[in-house]
Parts: C-alpha cells; sequence; structure tokens
C-alpha cells in the first residue's frame, strides 16, 4: 500500500472509533432522550429549511 | 394539515411558524441568560453591600409573576421595539433570577477554592481572574440555564401573541396562527389551532427533555434552583 492509501487508512479507522464512541453515547441515553433529541434536530432542520420546503 | 380560514396553506404557516418562534425564543432565552450572569457575576464578585443590594433587587423581580411583568414591559416596549423585539425584552427581563443566583452561588464557592488563591497570590487581575477561573466554571450552568429558557421562551412568545401583544397579526407566529384557529373553531376548523399547538407541545417537550437529562447528568442540585 502506497503512503497516500495508508495514511487513508489511518483517517478511516479514526473516522470509524469516533462514530462508534458517538453510537455507544448514544445508546446510553434513555429511548424517550433519544427520541426527543431526533425531535430536536427535526426542528433545527424545519428552521434552517423553512423558506425551502416551503418558499414564502 | 389543510388550509386556514382565508385558504392558506397550513403547514407552510406552520413551518414559519416554528421558524420564527424558535428563533425569537432562542434570542429571548440569550438575553435572559446574559442578564442573569452579568447580574450573578456583579453580586458574586463584587460582594459586600453590592451583593446585597443586587441579590434583594433579585428577589423583588423573583416574586414577581413574570407573565403579567412580561405583559407590563411588552406594553410599555412594543410601540419602541416592534412586538419581536418587545417579546425577547419581556422573556428576557423575566426568567434571569434563578440564574443570577445560581451563578452567585457558583463563584461565591469558586472565591474559596485554592487555585483562585493562588491566582490571586500570583498577581492576576480581576479580569484575568474573571475570564481564566471563573468564566470556565461557569459555563455549564449557564449553557443549561440558556436550554431550559427556550422551551419557557416558546410558550411565552406563543401566549404573547395568542393575546394580541406579541408579534404583529400578519406574521406566522405559532402564537398568532392559534390565535386565528380560535377563530375559526366556532366555524368548524379545529385543525387551525390543533397543528400550532401540537408544535409548541412537540418543541417544549423536547427541548425540556433534554435539558432535564442534561441537568440530571451535570448537577442534581440545580434540580430544585433552576427552575425557570
Amino acid at each position: 500500500m502506497s503512503a497516500g492509501g495508508s495514511a487513508l487508512g489511518s483517517s478511516l479507522s479514526i473516522d470509524g472509533g469516533r462514530w462508534q464512541r458517538l453510537s455507544e453515547a448514544l445508546q446510553r441515553w434513555p429511548p424517550s432522550v433519544r427520541v426527543a433529541g431526533a425531535v430536536v434536530a427535526v426542528l433545527v432542520m424545519a428552521v434552517l429549511l423553512a423558506n425551502v420546503i416551503a418558499p414564502p | 394539515m389543510g388550509t386556514d380560514e382565508v385558504g392558506r396553506d397550513l403547514f407552510a404557516r406552520v413551518l414559519h411558524g416554528i421558524r420564527i418562534s424558535l428563533t425569537i425564543a432562542v434570542l429571548a432565552a440569550m438575553a435572559a441568560v446574559a442578564v442573569g450572569t452579568l447580574v450573578g457575576v456583579l453580586a458574586g464578585t463584587l460582594g459586600g453591600k453590592v451583593d446585597a443590594v443586587v441579590m434583594r433587587t433579585t428577589d423583588v423581580f423573583a416574586s414577581q409573576n413574570h407573565f403579567l411583568f412580561g405583559i407590563l414591559l411588552l406594553v410599555l416596549f412594543r410601540p419602541a421595539l416592534g412586538g419581536a423585539g418587545a417579546v425577547m425584552l419581556a422573556v428576557g427581563l423575566t426568567h434571569w433570577p434563578s440564574l443570577a443566583r445560581i451563578v452567585r452561588g457558583e463563584l461565591m464557592s469558586l472565591r474559596e477554592r485554592p487555585f483562585i488563591s493562588a491566582a490571586v497570590g500570583g498577581g492576576a487581575s480581576r479580569w484575568r481572574l474573571a475570564r481564566r477561573h471563573y468564566l470556565p466554571h461557569l459555563m455549564p450552568a449557564v449553557g443549561l440555564a440558556f436550554v431550559l429558557t427556550v422551551p419557557h421562551a416558546v410558550f411565552h412568545e406563543s401566549a404573547y401573541s395568542f393575546l394580541g401583544l406579541g408579534l404583529p397579526a400578519h406574521q406566522a407566529s405559532l402564537g398568532n396562527i392559534r390565535a386565528d384557529g380560535q377563530r375559526s373553531l366556532l366555524a368548524g376548523g379545529w385543525w387551525i389551532a390543533l397543528f400550532p399547538g401540537l408544535a409548541i407541545l412537540v418543541a417544549a417537550m423536547a427541548i425540556g427533555t433534554l435539558a432535564e437529562y442534561w441537568r440530571e447528568h451535570l448537577h442534581p442540585r440545580w434540580g430544585s434552583e433552576l427552575e425557570l
């Protein structure tokens, strides 16, 4: 594997670890908090994209 | 979701209502947190007579019915600031006392800690103490107070607009759409009041649930103090 390829591989594995930690953190949340987090994410998207979804 | 009494798409209006109401609520919560932090830092750092005067003033504000006090502020400042500005001011000036108490309490306990004594002994200025030592320790309480204030501010914006004291009637805030819905209710248009009401409820519950979870993990003692 070239130097560039190994750098890419190591960055991907770091990324994978970060996502794994994030998913583990999310799994520790109670279901109600997970639902609330999803709702807040939808609300934030609605605030940001309101003019795109429903032009005034 | 259908249309309202003059044929406007209710989904679009609720979507824009969420945008307007949440934006105003976030800005109003920021104003409340800024006032609370400033007052708490003033009382906690200066101490002595300033602390006594500031905290008694805080007690006076905390003892008032904040909704009625907010209405008074709206009536006074709406002509000058407009609906959105007056709602932010009303929420900002009625929701700071509990945070001011927490910030002051945290500062009082911080002042007794050895690393603060070491910084003072090392010649740190009051500004450096505030920036390097006090503020980083206060950020969790301030951040939590901000998140707890947002759903409360959503309720207030909706209630003030519903009463005709908040945003102008043509702006699609959730409170204004509910006011339209109330007028259509007797004519059979139940859905016009239902959907903005659900949006208020879902937004407030979701943000409130996250804030409560954060509060339980961060500092269970604040449970009784941060009742906003």
